[in-house]
């Protein structure tokens, strides 16, 4: 029915009549891959050979209403999400003058160096980008977004200002602002961003948890305090980016650092990178990317030490209860704490243009769990037109 | 024998064509490499004179095409179709509409003064000026 929805109001966006140029451009990943062990599973994958994780659909139209004003909209159907369309982008376009332009509407988030087209498999070398740094949940915003971009002498630049909220299942995110700088000279590129947001994140367990824990408040007075920090509340999170790429055309190397930050919440603080490289050969792009993610368990251990992890009131059922309780909290934040890195070889072939072929092998380590290391094999097709 | 240097020639002429850059007489602007590949990637939407520019691109597999790509914008084919669906697919811009011939270029380009477009140097007439050959 959504999907009959979208298609529908794509159809009457085509049907519009006091549009005069309207232009439809779609792309198309088509990805597969497998574990090569039975027990190995790993971004979605399993030991049998699936389309769904990593395959995308998608749809733009975009109508210039006036030399100044245009409307876009594109509808995204994900594997994951068992291809249901979706609007994931629907924004109208201002351009104030030849160098900036605001966007109203739903517009993507300009996290990433490739956020802009993420879901555009054909416009970078991997099947997707790396996991550790791009496995976010929010990409998208509905807000404004202000767009500048100029240049100067050998260099060009620009820079993205944005406001706006999100929502990603249970997670809410307000207030979201942030502001990102890009600077490219001939083969050099360096870009930034710094965002922020306030989160929100009911979740039925924890809060079961809390009052349970709350309960001890005549005999551990600091536990309200404690346990409030354990609900994602109003809690302020903070992102930061930087990338450099250096792209000589025979080959090319780049490197992307993000640092994501959870205050009042011991969620812990995440560092994530990567570094990739790869040559040219006429239609063959050999490339190899190391991607390592880790957060810092300092973040969590503070909050575990708000409250003892034991207490004796002479009542073995009563101090029994809170020692449950406190491992019960000990446990959530633990599930915070990661610490993974992956190593990935590919080939990309570009049979003509617009149309790549491209194969990858990955090999992950989870240095927090190693039950969780797998070897996963890919191959995909992009396709844009 | 006389055959012969004519097919010579005319393999060397191939193997070296140059690409000519056109735009509407009455533009006198001045442009360089850097700028005219501003023009046409959708970075400079002006001329320096302030008309709006229109850049014609030439379609895939002409002889001046690659040329131009490769020298001018410094890209393949490839890597100009991953560089458009960035614009593309963030509604920044559009790619540069392409003529199927060098004819169809002259005569678009001499028929609008905001025109920039490219053609073997071969094919250009008095109806446009050439701001740069490569």
């Amino acid at each position: 029915m959504k999907t009959k929805l979208a298609l529908l109001s794509v159809a009457s966006l085509i049907a519009m009549p006091a549009v005069a140029d309207i232009k439809i451009n779609g792309f198309a990943n088509l990805i597969g891959g497998m574990t090569l062990d039975d027990d190995e599973a790993v971004y979605g994958y399993d030991s049998d050979f699936n389309f769904e994780p990593a395959s995308v659909f998608g749809l733009q139209v975009r109508g210039d209403v006036s030399e100044k004003l245009s409307a876009t909209a594109q509808l995204v159907g994900r594997g994951s999400d068992d291809y249901d369309a979706s609007f994931e982008w629907a924004y109208m376009t201002y351009a104030l003058s030849n160098n900036s332009s605001i966007s109203a509407g739903r517009v993507r988030l300009p996290l990433f160096k490739y956020s802009a087209s993420l879901d555009v498999g054909y416009s970078y070398h991997w099947l997707t980008p790396p996991q550790s740094v791009y496995g976010v949940l929010i990409n998208n915003i509905d807000g404004v977004r202000y767009d500048y971009s100029n240049y100067a002498g050998d260099w060009e630049y620009g820079a993205q200002l944005f406001a706006g909220r999100s929502e990603s299942g249970t997670l809410e995110a307000d207030n979201l602002t942030g502001i990102s700088f890009e600077a490219t000279r001939d083969w050099f590129n360096i870009r930034t961003i710094y965002a922020q947001a306030k989160f929100n994140s009911p979740n039925e367990d924890l809060e079961f948890l809390t009052n349970s824990i709350n309960q001890f408040s005549p005999i551990v007075p600091t536990v309200t305090e404690f346990s409030k920090n354990f609900l994602i509340e109003d809690d302020t999170v903070g992102f930061f980016e930087l990338a450099v790429n250096i792209d000589k055309y025979d080959w090319f190397v780049g490197a992307e650092y993000t640092h994501i930050s959870f205050d009042e919440a011991p969620i812990a603080n995440d560092d994530a990178w990567y570094i990739t490289a790869g040559m040219r050969f006429g239609k063959f792009t050999p490339h190899i990317t190391y991607e390592h993610k880790e957060s810092d368990p300092d973040d969590v251990a503070t909050y575990l030490n708000d409250v003892p992890s034991t207490i004796s009131t002479g009542d073995a059922v009563t101090d029994g209860t809170w020692s449950s309780l406190y491992q019960g909290f000990a446990a959530v934040a633990a599930s915070t704490l990661e610490d993974t890195s992956a190593l990935t070889a590919g080939l990309r072939y570009d049979v003509e243009p617009g149309f790549a072929v491209k194969g990858e092998v990955t090999w992950f380590e989870d240095d927090a769990n190693d039950a969780n290391d797998a070897t996963l094999l890919r191959v995909g097709v992009n396709y844009t037109f | 024998m006389k055959q012969w240097i004519l097919a010579a020639s005319l393999c060397s002429s191939m193997a070296f064509a140059d690409v000519a850059v056109i735009v509407h007489p009455s533009n006198g602007d001045a442009l360089d490499k850097d700028s005219i590949s501003r023009l046409f990637l959708n970075k400079m939407k002006a001329f320096p004179n302030g008309t709006k520019v229109v850049p014609l691109a030439l379609a895939e597999g002409q002889a001046a095409t690659d040329e131009f790509n490769g020298k001018v914008l410094n890209k393949s084919a490839s890597q100009l179709t991953a560089f458009w669906s960035k614009l593309v697919f963030t509604g920044k811009g559009q790619p540069p509409k392409a003529l199927g011939s060098d004819a169809e270029v002259v005569s678009a380009v001499a028929a609008d003064p905001g025109a920039i477009g490219y053609v073997d140097a071969g094919s250009v007439d008095g109806s446009v000026r050439v701001v740069a050959t490569f």
